[in-house]
């Protein structure tokens, strides 16, 4: 079966959270992406109808839709395959095959169709942030939001007081690169025009490229503080509609903002972040973002491309240490005791997942993918931001 | 270097945008068309890069390949490790004889583009040699006994004897010192006299000295390799900031953006529209 999904909401059992969610948001007049969600069973006929309908509206987005995901306690982040920039009838049936196959564990399955948003700057808001249940927090990083809420890339990031609408913010100037999407072949070298600056091709990445920033678009935030408000506001009427704090993917273009999704944030929220006292400048003790709260001890594992996952599968407790964490990882990190990575934002699916998960995790900790071994012992204090190298 | 490799296009990319926290385009530019020299420096052969855009590099995989093999093989030659070494050392003197001439021009009001053409050819022949000193400092060891002044040195001793009080003291170090505070093309903090006024007051000067200093017992080829190369890597650094912080007063003077404007675009206009004469 097949529904559009501006009606999905009338089948919340059949169409998943997702497309649910998604539904409610084209409902509530909100700016959300129309499209399809295709739920088992259906027919190759279904997926006929629904290229031709999409067919002029290419690039594509196909996202799962699943049972367990997006619930009020599970947020099943990255957990599911996510295909981009289906352009052809052969690659959308692809696509729907491989986001279907992603899931082996429940029987509830849909995947959503989405014409692709050409972002120029995308993002997660959590409308209650992580630490400070008094403010609403805001990541963005220029391009497509794959790599920042698969914790590739360090973000900028905004906090919004709840009661007076101030924000604080941290400019990262170190956003060199971002994804973007390929509307028109772009040879190497060659640049894409934004309204922030021209962003050149690196690397074909499947439909996408890899864009080097230049040095003024990494010198200015990728929000003015009017586009924060507003995603706030957006974000404040999806708080009100399902009456609990929000977990929002968003994206911008050229012209508007965009919402992607949202579900509830899945962890629970604290009044404030315990306070602290940095512990100078030790050797021994490296310093990162806090991403979930907790302090705890064991043997390291860095885990990265050029190590085989089956190394990881033994039943001994350990302490993840990634340069980046990426969605094929997700599975050890629930294994985990904590989670330190060198880059990646506090909206992360690694900060996601250990939040849920209620075990510590430090983002942005410089130098830890060098400064530790496998097996070394270290002490995360994710109170205090720091891992304690033993 | 990063390089990012394209197997389905057969390709090898340099992208320094990638690599660098650089502000401006020209800068980019001294470091890609400084690996494309690299080749007629080092080997006297065709460069197997090609620029594609500012401060972006493509070259074939098994050219690449084969490329660096030939740099690979050649850094285990004595002989060419010692006139390689020479020939670094001396691609400085010309860019400090010619940032010289340019800037008393600059002082006199006079900004022609023959002399900032040749400026920058000659910061891309001193460029040149980077990957081959970079090769030299992870080939041997470094030596204990060696010291080379470093420029971060030279800026703190300058202003632990500057007198702040002083006009002329002032405007010489900026005029001598004041770019070598950041990356950046831009006008840096220590370029103004308010800003160095309020930065003096700011930093603890621990009375900082710096020295060359070769111990003659010891005086290894190694040893002696290491100190041009480690003099280079200084000067380099020195003279790649002055000849950028000359190229900011010539876009300023013909009103282009500094950040934006690249080699490329500076030869078009030269091309196109006559402005520079």
């Amino acid at each position: 079966m097949f529904i559009s999904l501006k009606n999905a909401h009338q089948y919340p059992d059949k169409v998943g959270n997702k497309a649910y969610h998604t539904s409610i948001m084209l409902n509530l007049q909100l700016p959300a992406v129309d499209g399809f969600v295709i739920a088992e069973p259906f027919s190759e006929k279904d997926i006929q109808f629904i290229w031709k309908e999409v067919k002029t509206t290419i690039p594509l987005a196909v996202r799962s839709s699943m049972g367990e995901e997006d619930t009020k306690t599970t947020s099943g982040a990255g957990k599911y395959t996510t295909v981009l920039s289906v352009k052809t009838y052969e690659e959308l049936k692809e696509a729907i095959e491989t986001v279907f196959s992603s899931n082996t564990e429940t029987t509830q399955k849909a995947v959503m169709i989405q014409p692709m948003i050409d972002s120029v700057v995308s993002g997660v808001m959590f409308t209650s942030s992580p630490f400070h249940s008094d403010r609403a927090s805001v990541e963005a990083v220029y391009g497509l939001g794959e790599l920042l809420v698969s914790g590739q890339i360090t973000p900028e990031s905004y906090e919004i007081d709840k009661q007076t609408l101030t924000i604080t913010k941290e400019l990262n100037r170190h956003k060199y690169y971002g994804l973007f999407l390929q509307h028109n072949p772009l040879s190497l070298g060659e640049e894409k025009q934004t309204r922030f600056g021209n962003v050149r091709n690196v690397a074909h990445m499947n439909g996408n490229f890899l864009g080097s920033i230049p040095y003024k678009m990494r010198a200015t935030f990728c929000l003015n503080d009017l586009q924060v408000v507003y995603l706030y506001t957006l974000g404040l009427a999806l708080e009100k509609h399902f009456g609990c704090p929000q977990d929002i993917e968003w994206a911008m273009n050229d012209k508007r903002i965009v919402l992607l999704q949202t579900r509830p944030i899945t962890h629970k929220i604290s009044s404030t972040l315990p306070s602290f006292e940095p512990l100078s400048q030790r050797d021994d003790v490296l310093n990162g973002k806090i991403a979930s709260l907790g302090v705890t001890e064991g043997k390291v594992k860095i885990i990265n491309d050029s190590i085989p996952l089956e190394f990881m599968d033994d039943d001994e407790e350990f302490i993840l240490v990634a340069y980046e964490t990426k969605p094929e990882y997700v599975h050890y990190m629930s294994r985990a005791k904590a989670i330190v990575t060198e880059i990646g934002g506090t909206l992360c699916h690694a900060a996601i997942v250990s939040r849920e998960l209620g075990i510590p995790c430090l983002v942005g900790v410089e130098g830890i993918t060098s400064s530790v071994s496998q097996g070394d012992h270290i002490v995360v204090n994710a109170n205090k931001g720091e891992v304690i190298l033993c | 270097m990063i390089t990012l490799t394209n197997p389905k296009t057969n390709e090898v990319v340099i992208d320094f945008q990638l690599i660098y926290d650089a502000d401006s385009a020209l800068h980019l530019d001294f470091y890609a068309d400084g690996l494309v020299e690299e080749a007629h420096q080092l080997f006297h052969q065709y460069s197997p890069f090609q620029k594609l855009n500012y401060g972006f590099l493509s070259c074939s995989i098994p050219d690449y390949e084969q490329y660096e093999h030939h740099f690979d093989t050649s850094m285990k030659n004595r002989f060419f490790l010692s006139t390689a070494a020479c020939a670094m050392v001396s691609t400085i003197k010309p860019v400090h004889e010619l940032c010289r001439k340019i800037e008393k021009q600059k002082r006199e009001g006079v900004f022609k583009f023959i002399h900032y053409k040749e400026l920058y050819q000659r910061v891309v022949t001193m460029m040149a040699y980077k990957r081959f000193s970079d090769r030299c400092e992870t080939l041997f060891e470094k030596p204990f006994d060696i010291r080379v002044p470093s420029y971060l040195m030279r800026l703190l001793i300058a202003l632990e004897r500057l007198d702040v009080h002083s006009f002329d003291e002032v405007t010489n170090f900026i005029e001598r010192y004041g770019y070598l505070y950041d990356f950046y093309i831009k006008e840096s903090r220590l370029e103004t006299s308010e800003g160095v006024k309020d930065y003096v007051k700011t930093i603890k000067l621990t009375n900082p000295r710096s020295y060359v200093k070769i111990n003659n017992s010891k005086r290894s080829f190694e040893c002696i390799l290491y100190k041009y190369v480690s003099w280079y890597e200084e000067m380099r650094h020195i003279y790649q900031l002055r000849a950028l912080r000359n190229f900011r007063y010539f876009f300023q003077h013909y009103g282009l953006d500094i950040h934006e404007t690249s080699w490329k675009d500076l030869l078009q206009k030269e091309e196109k529209t006559c402005l520079f004469h």
